[in-house]
Order: structure tokens, then sequence, then C-alpha cells
């Protein structure tokens, strides 16, 4: 069972507060959506979460049972879709899903189960490079996922994809929950029907 | 650290979450991370091209200015080793610069372990520096009429000294990953860390380019002290650097 709880949370670059006093928790099996507008601290936030960024006040802390860890001892067990986590461009997709497995610890034929699931069979050979913005975001949602993390961090999950593509995010959501918590960061109101919880950014400062 | 068990594994107790752990060995990781960057080496040649022409540029000007050097080994030895300190610079300074500008570097740090990332890193480098001076010696002996005397302490002298530039120039690389005017900077900042190092190896291959120093024991000694201690620092800073 995961939790994530966040106490009294505030982000400032320099002088300016992105947010501030934000607390909530959020049980096991549950999604919560992150709106706002631009620069109001959504990818901010997800960040703060996986331990990228250390928050400027307060705690996040990732609760497995009773065990407590902060983001930074919790990341084994996190996945996370971020615009500034990319592939390797110079590798093919299946070099770059690879690598996540050996790193993770992952079998090798998870990879080529993950290549069926989200529809790249066939570029799986392809340079990383050549790939359109929605194909590679699907490589990266399935390079967050191939660990069955206990807990999904998504930025924009379905900015760049199609129909098809929004509806496999949609069900790897529906699974996710199954197995942990989503917390999703997107300005796209679509999107907001994946949600459990709302948490709006950039009301007040 | 280098343990069996991942650091994140810390006050994480049940079955299920062990067992993935286990899957996940240091020296697994550590592999992942190098032959991710021999392949990305293998297909852009970013680093090999731009350190090899430094380093042969470096040597036909340096050889077509000055001639032989046969009767002159520690001025040799002198030349050989700012050719090699300059074109490991260029070498180190693309290490984390790419992962950077790609936006990989996350990527890295969601995925591995930071002293992981160290040795994967280091590994390339290492590989990356041997290669550089395996094509760079031969020229520059042909090049400047000097001859190798005693080759098994070069040899041992030049490994060390690559082992310690590799480890010390991965933490400088990382640390300097995000800072503007990164490679002079890498050059200013790396070269009172690889001056021990080179102090020790200037005399062992003056040594054996034909100078007459007396012995080369204690220089041989202080390089593996200090090879061994580059790469023990990078493992337990580079959790606080990365």
């Amino acid at each position: 069972m995961v939790t994530l709880e966040c106490t009294n949370l505030g982000k400032a670059f320099g002088r300016r507060w992105l947010f501030r006093r934000l607390s909530f928790i959020l049980p096991h099996g549950t999604s919560l959506i992150i709106l706002g507008p631009n620069g109001s601290g959504k990818t901010t936030m997800l960040r703060l979460l996986c331990g990228l960024l250390i928050p400027t006040e307060g705690h996040v802390i990732w609760k497995f049972g009773e065990t407590k860890l902060t983001p930074i001892r919790a990341r084994f067990w996190l996945g996370a879709v971020l615009p500034d986590c990319e592939p390797y461009e110079e590798l093919t997709a299946e070099e770059n899903l690879q690598m996540v497995a050996e790193l993770k610890g992952i079998h090798s034929k998870k990879v080529g189960e993950w290549f069926e699931r989200i529809g790249l069979v066939t570029a799986r050979g392809q340079l990383v490079r050549e790939f359109s913005s929605g194909m590679k975001l699907r490589l990266k949602v399935a390079m967050a996922l191939i660990h069955e993390p206990f807990a999904l961090l998504l930025d924009e999950p379905t900015a760049m994809l199609d129909e098809a593509g929004r509806k496999l995010v949609g069900e790897l959501i529906e699974e996710q929950k199954q197995r942990g918590v989503v917390v999703i960061a997107t300005n796209d109101e679509r999107d907001v029907a994946y949600g459990d919880q709302q948490i709006i950014l950039g009301e007040r400062n | 650290m280098a343990t069996s068990k991942s650091s994140w594994v810390k006050g994480i107790e049940s079955k299920e979450q062990i067992a993935l752990i286990s899957r996940t060995s240091w020296l697994r990781q550590v592999l992942a991370i190098a032959k991710k960057d021999f392949k990305s080496e293998w297909r852009t040649r970013h680093a090999l091209v731009t350190t090899l022409a430094f380093a042969i540029i470096s040597l036909t000007v340096v050889s077509l200015s000055v001639g032989s050097l046969r009767s002159e080994p520690a001025l040799a030895s002198g030349l050989f080793w700012v050719i090699l300190f300059f074109a490991t610079i260029v070498a180190l300074g693309r290490t984390f610069t790419k992962e950077v500008d790609a936006h990989t570097d996350n990527l890295l740090r969601l995925n591995a372990e930071p002293f992981a990332i160290f040795l994967g890193k280091m590994i390339f480098n290492l590989a990356l520096l041997f290669l550089l001076a395996a094509l760079t010696l031969p020229l520059f002996v042909a090049l400047m009429g000097v001859s190798v005397k005693q080759t098994a302490n070069f040899i041992f002298a030049t490994t060390l000294t690559l082992i310690a530039m590799a480890a010390l120039g991965t933490i400088l690389s990382a640390m300097l990953a995000k800072v503007q005017s990164r490679v002079a900077l890498l050059a200013v900042a790396a070269f009172p860390l690889f001056f021990p190092a080179l102090a020790a190896a200037l005399q062992v291959s003056a040594s054996a380019f034909g100078a007459e120093i007396g012995s080369i024991s204690n220089s041989m000694k202080a390089l593996l002290a200090y090879a061994v201690a580059s790469v023990l620092i990078g493992l337990l800073l580079f959790d606080e650097i990365w």
C-alpha cells in the first residue's frame, strides 16, 4: 500500500513563490490532477514529488506500508513522464527501453510486451530521433511503467496523442491505480476525468 | 554503497519489493550505463573525433616546430602529457554536458543509483582515454623520434594516470555540466586536481624516454595511491554532486 503525503509544501525560485502551504494526502488506489496556468508550478510539483527538486518549505513523504521515504529514497518505486526526462535520440526505442529494464532489474521479455502494449512493435528498431512527438511520448510512458511502479507521475500525458493514444493512457492510469497512485499535471480539461482529487495552482499565493 | 542490494532499499521490507531490488544489482546498472555510452558514441563519434583531431593536430604542429626530441627526453615527456591533458579535457568535457543538453540527465537520476552513474561514465571515459593514448603514443614516438625503453613502467604509469584523470574528470564534468563556458572551466579546475598524477607520470615518462632521473619507484607508488584515491573520492562524493 502506498500513500503520498504533502505537508505545507512550498517552492520558490528566488523571491517568487510558485506555491505555498500546500497540504494533501493521496491514498492508495487514487489519482490527483494538478491544474493551473502556464508557470503556476505544475511540472515543478511533479519534480518535487520525485526528488528532482527540493522543496523550499514543507515536506513530501511517500509511505510504503509503515515505511516513510523521502522522494529521493522512493525513486526506485516511482515512474515519471516529464518534459526533461527524454529518451536517447541516438539510440533505438528498443535500446532505450532495454536500458531502463536493465537499470531496474526487469527481465528483457517485458520489453517486447511493452512494445505491443504501446503499439510501437514495428518501430522498436527505429532511432528515437526519427520518432514523432506522439511516438516519443508513448515510449516515455513505457519507460516509466516497465518496472510496474507504485506511483506514476505524468506531465501533460495526452497533449501529443491521437484518440488511440489517449485511450491507452486512460487504461494505463486505471491499471496504475490498482497498483498505487497517479499524479497528473495538465492543462487539458479532458484529462480532469482521470482524477479523483484536484489541486489548482496559481490561485492563491 | 556498492552492495548487492541498492541503497534505495533502506526501510522497504515487503517480499515483493525486496525481490525487485535484488534483481537490480549495482553491477548491472554500471554496465547498462557504460553500454549506453558506448552505443551513443559509436553512433555519433562526437568525443572520439574531436579528441583524436585535437591530439593529432597538436602533435603535428609540435613535431613541425621542435623536430626530433631524441636527445631531450624530459621535454618529450612534458609535451606528451600536455597533449594528453588537453585532449582529455576535450574528451571528458562532454560526459554530462551531452546528457543535460539532450534532457536525458533526469532519466538517469530517476532510474540509476549515483555511484552506478559515476562508475558507468568513468568506465566509458577510461576506455576513451586508453584509445586516445594508444593512438597518440605511436604517432608521438614516430614524429618526435623518441623511443620507450622501460615499456612496462611506462604503460603502468600511463594506465594509473588515465584512471585518476578519468575518475576526477567524471566528477568535475558532473559539477560543471550546467555551467556556461564549461570546457574552459574544466581545464582550469582539472589542472590542480590532475597535477599530482601528472607530476609523477612526467617523471616516469621522462625516465622511459631515456632521461637519467634516478629511481622512479616513489613516483609509481604515488601514482598508484592517487589513482585509487581518485576512484574512491568519486564513489564517495558523486552522490552529493549529482
